[in-house]
């Protein structure tokens, strides 16, 4: 539904977004986190040609378990944005970022600490991507706490995806640490009103840009 | 509805701070105030900088300004911040962690921030303690891996084959060994029951051997390795039968019930052969085959009972077997007693006790076997020994029988008397047998050296003449001749390579030649009539001034008939052609015997012998 300039302009932004929730995960833990964005895409899945694009391009860890943290928005652009990562590469996460030895300890289940570490990453980043949209669009959001779950992701797609709220914005993003590399994706649904708001002002910057 | 709010907050399980855009504090709950033993009165009106600790001060600052300005709410968790407010009495070192959550609070133009505070010490003990628990266990596990290992492989190296189960008797571990032996690979046999992998019968039953779990725990065993019987084949894959010892131990759990066994193998096939070997040769006869004293003594403890009286003992005795071992050899001596064994085997049943006692002395036990049965069997071996022959001699064998018949009879006496009756029998059959060897010796030595044939017919000849020169009696005279034909009998036991040798001879060579009189001596003096000529044949090679051999006699100490054996042997051997030298003439040979009169040759004598050739040579 974004052409390919749109597009183009909206990964622009999210980097940025997602650049400052680097620096500012860096500093928590004291390490050097890059996030980059691979794939970035906003979707209407009532619309048959980007259910097909969604189909394609699903990144691979909505196939498995996966751990996620979840923060709703509301007022005039309202939704939810959560942020995925696989169950086990969670733990790897949580673990790099408390600084500890992963391997002595793996014994697949993600403690209490895990789910606070996973939630202020998730915090982290949401708020920065939610911020900046937020910024973009010059409206104050009202969020809530992330929540963390665990889920099988393909139990739980249609309930995430596809309800009232048409629109999904799908980012994957990846993690490098030292030398540790994970995937994790970023979902946000939100209604008509807001994407139709977001695509105008991607649309107003790419006017004053061009001129 | 103020107050109600404020009763709200008093009752909220965690710290709660508000402050204004200023970041000055306008509530602290009583929550804080027992946390931190700080009072709301201590810090309501001051600036939140002065409690946020000094480390990433500006980090909440930043976090403080940004939700200022957008209104986001964060979360920060202990794990990875340092703590926010410290505890009263906090032990310094000790673990604080607390969750924060910062909430922006926008009330038309005024701003507050809340920060809501969650003591999760607690908690991340708890995780603590579960990860070093976890990891304590990890650390475990990798040690009982280690030692699994450590015993896998030395329970797979060991050269002894070893097959573990579990508790169904079923395989779990097999070393090399036991691959090897069993014929069963270890991927095929895990799993498997450990009677098919291990296929074990008993030796003489040739009943399949129970190493089921079952026969295992329905045993009463009371020490923790049984080793069974010993007599066990185990029978490989592909139908080979080893010879095994085994031994097979429970393995217990903490409780001691049965979890599994152990069965450890060895493949003994060879150390079974040894040691049949040994014990066939402890109760064997090396040479014969036949049972030895050991085994006749034990057998006759063991056979003599009332349950086998009659019972009879044949005592044999090989004739000559002295005089062949000194004549022709032991290889020929060897001989004799097998052909002998083979009468005695041939003449009896296929069951009887045989046993070699001694050199040439054999015993047979007839259980059950009255004397007349005995004499039978006697008969028969001797009628199939005189069939037989060593060189050209017969076999010969002298039998004594005697029976026990009831307890009065002692079997010591019944051996004596055997043996009486044997020696007997020897009197009459022995001197027939030797006469008969000392004229196979000397066919033998002529066969050997056609030259000795005429040497000693002309030394016999000589003496012959000699004898009538000197005017012996007529006994005499044959006797002399007799030893003229026998002088060299000795010979036979020599190898002919050194008489026949051209050139001189070493002095290994010479010691071998001169004891041809001893060897004579003793072939014949086994002949009774021939004792005399033996002495005789024993002093020929003396000489008269005590340089000669084997006793070194001087003058008149060596018999007379020696002396003129010495004289003709010389004379003769002189006028024949020998290996390492062509014949003298006559008048040399006599100029010869003349100049070693009173040398080699009684001075005496040595007239008597020129007249005898003179006799001879007019005579002819």
């Amino acid at each position: 539904m974004l052409n390919l300039q749109q597009e183009d302009a909206l990964k622009e932004y999210m980097n940025m977004f997602i650049g400052q929730a680097s620096s500012l995960l860096s500093e928590i833990v004291d390490k050097k986190i890059i996030l980059t964005l691979p794939q970035i895409m906003l979707l209407n899945l009532e619309q048959p040609e980007d259910l097909l694009r969604y189909s394609e391009v699903r990144p691979t860890l909505f196939n498995s378990h996966v751990v996620s943290s979840i923060i709703e928005f509301g007022k005039r652009f309202s939704g939810n944005a959560r942020l995925l990562f696989p169950k086990d590469k969670a733990q790897v996460l949580a673990h790099l970022c408390l600084g500890e030895d992963y391997e002595a300890v793996d014994d697949g289940e993600l403690t209490d600490v895990d789910f606070d570490v996973i939630r202020e990453i998730g915090n982290v980043i949401l708020n920065s991507v939610l911020g900046g949209i937020g910024n973009l669009l010059d409206l104050k959001l009202e969020y809530t706490f992330p929540k963390v779950q665990v889920c099988f992701f393909p139990e739980e797609e249609e309930a995430i995806l596809f309800n009232k709220e048409t629109h999904v914005m799908v980012i994957c993003n990846t993690f490098s640490f030292e030398d540790t590399q994970l995937d994790g994706a970023i979902v946000m649904v939100f209604n008509m009103s807001s994407t139709i708001e977001l695509i105008k002002k991607i649309d107003e910057v790419l006017v004053d840009i061009d001129g | 509805m103020d107050s109600l709010c404020k009763n709200i907050l008093k009752k909220i399980n965690s710290g709660i701070i508000i402050f204004d855009e200023e970041l000055l504090i306008s509530h602290w709950n009583e929550w804080l105030e027992q946390y931190t033993g700080i009072l709301k009165d201590q810090v309501i009106g001051k600036n939140v900088k002065e409690i946020i600790p000094a480390f990433k001060k500006n980090y909440y600052l930043q976090l403080f300004q940004k939700a200022f300005k957008m209104g986001q709410s964060m979360f920060c968790s202990g794990g990875l911040h340092p703590v926010f407010v410290y505890p009263a009495n906090t032990m310094e070192g000790s673990i604080i962690k607390q969750n924060l959550q910062i909430d922006a609070i926008f009330m038309g133009k005024q701003k507050y921030i809340l920060i809501q505070i969650f003591d999760t010490t607690n908690q991340f003990k708890r995780v603590e303690t579960l990860k070093m628990e976890i990891a304590n266990r990890k650390d475990v596990e990798q040690l009982l891996f280690a030692k699994k290992e450590q015993f896998k492989t030395t329970l797979l190296s060991v050269g002894d084959g070893v097959i573990s189960t579990d508790k169904r008797g079923h395989v779990q571990i097999i070393n090399r060994v036991a691959e090897e032996l069993t014929g069963w690979t270890r991927a095929e046999a895990v799993g498997k029951p450990i009677e098919t992998v291990f296929n074990a019968i008993n030796e003489f039953t040739r009943k399949k051997c129970d190493y089921s779990f079952n026969a295992l725990v329905s045993s009463d065993y009371s020490t923790d390795t049984i080793d069974t019987i010993d007599s066990v084949i185990l029978i490989s894959r592909n139908n080979t039968e080893i010879m095994i010892e085994d031994s097979v131990s429970p393995i217990r759990d903490r409780l001691g019930h049965i979890n599994g066994m152990v069965l450890v193998f060895r493949d003994v096939t060879e150390k079974k052969q040894r040691q049949d070997e040994i014990k066939y040769l402890s109760l064997h006869d090396q040479l014969t085959g036949l049972y030895n004293r050991r085994f006749f003594e034990e057998e006759l403890k063991r056979l003599d009972t009332r349950r086998n009286w009659p019972l009879t003992i044949i005592l044999g005795d090989i004739n000559g077997l002295k005089l062949i071992n000194d004549s022709f050899g032991h290889g020929m001596g060897d001989e004799l007693i097998k052909k002998s064994v083979e009468a005695i085997k041939n003449g009896c049943r296929e069951d009887e006790i045989i046993c070699r006692i001694g050199g040439d002395e054999f015993i047979i036990l007839l259980p059950k076997t009255d004397a007349s049965k005995a004499e039978k069997i006697v008969s028969r071996i001797q009628n199939i020994a005189s069939q037989k022959k060593v060189g050209n001699l017969n076999v010969s064998i002298s039998f004594g029988i005697d029976t026990k018949i009831d307890e009065t009879d002692s079997m010591k006496a019944v051996i004596k008397k055997a043996d009486e009756q044997m020696y007997h029998h020897k009197l009459f059959e022995s001197p027939d047998m030797r006469s008969k060897t000392v004229n196979a010796i000397i066919k033998n030595l002529y066969i050997k050296d056609q030259r000795e044939e005429e040497h000693s017919k002309g030394v016999a000849k000589l003496c012959q003449n000699i004898g009538a020169v000197l005017g012996l009696p007529e006994n005499k005279i044959d006797e002399l001749k007799t030893a003229g034909l026998l002088h060299d009998i000795g010979k036979i036991a020599i190898d002919e390579t050194i008489f026949n040798k051209p050139g001189k001879l070493t002095e290994d060579e010479w010691k071998e030649i001169i004891r041809h009189s001893e060897i004579g001596y003793r072939i014949l003096s086994t002949v009774k009539e021939l004792s005399d000529i033996a002495e005789y044949v024993l002093d020929h090679h003396e000489k008269w001034n005590g340089e000669g051999y084997p006793k070194g006699l001087k003058g008149e100490e060596i018999p007379f008939e020696s002396r003129i054996l010495n004289i003709a042997d010389a004379y003769n051997a002189m006028i024949s052609d020998r290996s390492y030298r062509n014949a003298l003439s006559k008048k040399e040979a006599l100029e010869e015997i003349r100049k070693n009169a009173g040398i080699q040759f009684d001075p005496n004598l040595v007239n008597a012998f020129v007249e005898t050739i003179v006799f001879m040579a007019t005579a002819k």
